[in-house]
């Protein structure tokens, strides 16, 4: 398969692929919190922190363990449990290491898991080949893109707070409707660059 | 908190607090698998017995379980049901797991499952337990059962399969892309939960105004 | 004894525990499941391979399909293939012949990746040589792994057939669907496959689905990138031979 190189790669994970609004990765949490900037702001960084340290430790098992042992049917199974275990050792931590950062990263920290896009990201590094540098760059700038993503969304649902919604859509229905137009926007930016 | 029973479990879960519509669960997999019903009804019935199985035995094991360390056993019960699920499907129906490709995977990560699992199930025994997972399910299936109904026609001029346009619908191009893709169901799940909303906010207030005349009467 | 369930001996140990008690039954249904998966895999490939070649087969008939495919003369690649090279020069592409069992072999390492190695085949339909061969590319979310049939002196498409794909559903899934796969037959290949533009229907041109383009880029792309430089190279190295 032909190598993406890692800058072509960073660039399309933010944009063009983005997990969010081209893979439809992730949704559910973000829809929880992008109503608040300042959440929205702390669940990012903690998706960036767990894709990268996920993908870093997922990519040794698949091409030391599972490939080798031929157990690739385990392969859902081992990431899971990597990214359960890093959202673990990562709340416990940060618990120790840092009270304040803890009260306000921790409690996002669970709704990591029940994420979509960390499953996917892990996913797409199987499925596409990557090598170890470019499983690495995929995780960061996937957590960037998702990172963009819900800021931007959050951004826009302050503006929206002060306009007149009709009250049965108040809350999760304009945001659906929302990121429903920000999806189609980013349709046309899968035009440009193609990563696989 | 006294013991929720059967009954109210299945009213919470199919219309009060349903789980699309109101807690807003579960939208990663809604958008993309909606556009056929076929494939609708093999994900959610396959979320269904997940989420039923998984919390039976993450209720059964509740005394067992630290409450710091809970999310790994949470996501290990999962994903032991959505592999055999995915196996099964594999050797039993090849046409169905192809169509499904990538989804059945992400079931794991669907957050009615985790949601359940995380809520319910620590803190009730096992068998009321599965069946707040059922339903949840059920509640699921009935949201994205009545989307597909929609995009599918608009789509592919089909239900389920079956014609219900002419061919030239599709063929001269008369079908509706935007139908085919994600962002339709954004917008298609938002105008329900529209109507869901508008709906319970007039019982709402029809209750409020029932109340006041019998305090009013109470009154006088 | 009370269990201290906030014990990290006791937490790690129960982890472990659990972990266990589980793959043992997933291992078991896998293990039990495999060989059915894998006779419907080799079927589709069976099937698939014929129906390329414009050979008509039909799943429901599984040993004519067998007969007819043990028919077909197989052939593989050593080595990694240098697309670049191959382009250039045709001969240097390694063609070895190969038996059915390495094909099996291959076939029950693959059935729930789809990532086949390259298999060339060749055979006669109604008096004219017939040449396909299964390439395997990247698609959006999966290998997509295609079987390709082209006629005689490799001028047209004579069928192209889905083996593998894990597509999003409804969308780039679609393209194992007849009406998508059925719109290859006749494609001339000198100049590669192109998308049609709307309302027109080209001599190479194919329909992208709508709403999937990733997927219909990477069928396109594996035809033209892989799919026609190897049959070109090897009916330029077999098509001497009778």
């Amino acid at each position: 398969m032909s190598y993406v190189d890692p800058i072509t790669l960073l660039f399309a994970s933010i944009f063009t692929s983005n997990i969010i609004l081209a893979n439809f990765l992730g949704t559910c949490s973000f829809i929880a919190i992008s109503k608040d900037l300042g959440s929205s702001n702390g669940l990012g960084i903690a998706v960036i922190v767990v894709l990268v340290l996920s993908s870093a430790i997922s990519w040794p098992i698949l091409h030391y363990i599972l490939i080798p042992w031929n157990m690739i049917y385990l392969d859902l199974f081992a990431y899971i449990i990597v990214v359960a275990a890093v959202v673990q050792a990562l709340e416990m931590i940060i618990e120790r290491v840092s009270p304040a950062l803890y009260m306000s990263l921790g409690i996002y920290l669970p709704l990591i898991v029940a994420n979509c896009a960390i499953l996917g990201v892990v996913l797409f590094m199987e499925i596409r080949n990557y090598d170890y540098v470019q499983a690495l760059i995929f995780g960061f700038g996937s957590g960037i893109g998702w990172w963009l993503a819900i800021i931007l969304a959050a951004a826009m649902r302050k503006k929206i707070d002060k306009s007149n919604v009709p009250a049965g859509l108040k809350g999760p229905g304009i945001t659906l409707i929302t990121m429903g137009l920000m999806a189609m926007a980013f349709v046309g930016f899968s035009g440009i660059l193609r990563v696989q | 908190m006294s013991m929720p029973t059967f009954r109210q479990v299945t009213k919470e879960n199919l219309s009060v607090n349903n789980p699309v519509l109101v807690q807003v669960l579960g939208i990663c997999s809604t958008l993309a698998v909606t556009n056929k019903v076929v494939n609708t009804l093999i994900m959610t019935v396959g979320v269904s017995l997940v989420t039923a199985f998984a919390s039976f035995t993450l209720s059964w094991i509740r005394h067992l379980i630290a409450r710091r360390v809970r999310m790994i056993f949470q996501v290990l019960a999962i994903t032991f049901y959505v592999v055999l699920f995915q196996l099964i499907l594999n050797a039993f129906a090849p046409e169905v797991a192809r169509s499904l490709g990538p989804y059945v995977g992400l079931i794991i990560t669907n957050c009615i499952v985790m949601g359940r699992t995380e809520t319910f199930a620590p803190a009730n025994p096992p068998l009321i337990s599965w069946w707040d997972g059922f339903t949840s399910g059920i509640g699921y299936m009935a949201v994205l059962v009545l989307l597909s109904v929609i995009r599918e026609p608009l789509a592919f001029g089909t239900i389920a399969d079956f014609p219900i346009f002419p061919p030239q619908y599709v063929s001269d191009g008369y079908n509706w892309t935007i139908a085919i893709m994600a962002p339709s169901a954004f917008f298609l799940v938002a105008i329900i939960m529209w109507v869901f909303k508008t709906n319970g906010l007039k019982k709402e207030e029809a209750l409020k105004a029932a109340k006041t005349a019998n305090a009013m009467g109470g009154a006088a | 004894m009370r269990i201290n369930k906030d014990s990290h001996v006791f937490t790690i140990f129960f982890t472990f525990a659990v972990t266990l008690v589980l793959v043992f039954p997933l291992t078991l249904a896998f293990v039990t499941t495999k060989p059915i998966a894998d006779n419907y895999w080799r079927l589709q490939h069976w099937v698939k391979t014929l129906r390329s070649m414009g050979i008509s087969a039909d799943a429901a008939h599984p040993h004519q399909a067998e007969r007819a495919y043990q028919a077909l003369k197989k052939y593989t690649v050593k080595g990694t293939v240098n697309y670049d090279a191959v382009k250039a020069n045709p001969h240097s592409l390694a063609i070895t012949r190969v038996n059915d069992e390495v094909i099996n072999k291959a076939l029950q390492d693959t059935s729930y990746t789809g990532n086949l190695p390259i298999f060339f085949y060749s055979t006669v339909v109604d008096g004219q040589k017939r040449w396909a061969g299964d390439f395997t590319g990247p698609g959006l979310w999966g290998n997509v792994s295609l079987a390709v049939g082209v006629n005689a002196d490799g001028s047209q498409i004579t069928g192209v057939q889905v083996l593998f794909d894990v597509e999003t559903p409804g969308l780039g899934g679609r393209i194992g669907e007849p009406w998508f796969t059925g719109q290859f037959k006749g494609l001339e290949t000198s100049q590669g496959v192109v998308f049609n533009p709307s309302g027109q229907k080209l001599p190479n041109g194919m329909d992208a689905i709508a709403g999937a383009t990733i997927t219909s880029t990477a069928v396109r792309d594996i035809l033209n990138n892989r799919a026609l430089i190897l049959l070109k190279a090897f009916i330029a190295q077999k098509g001497g031979q009778s």
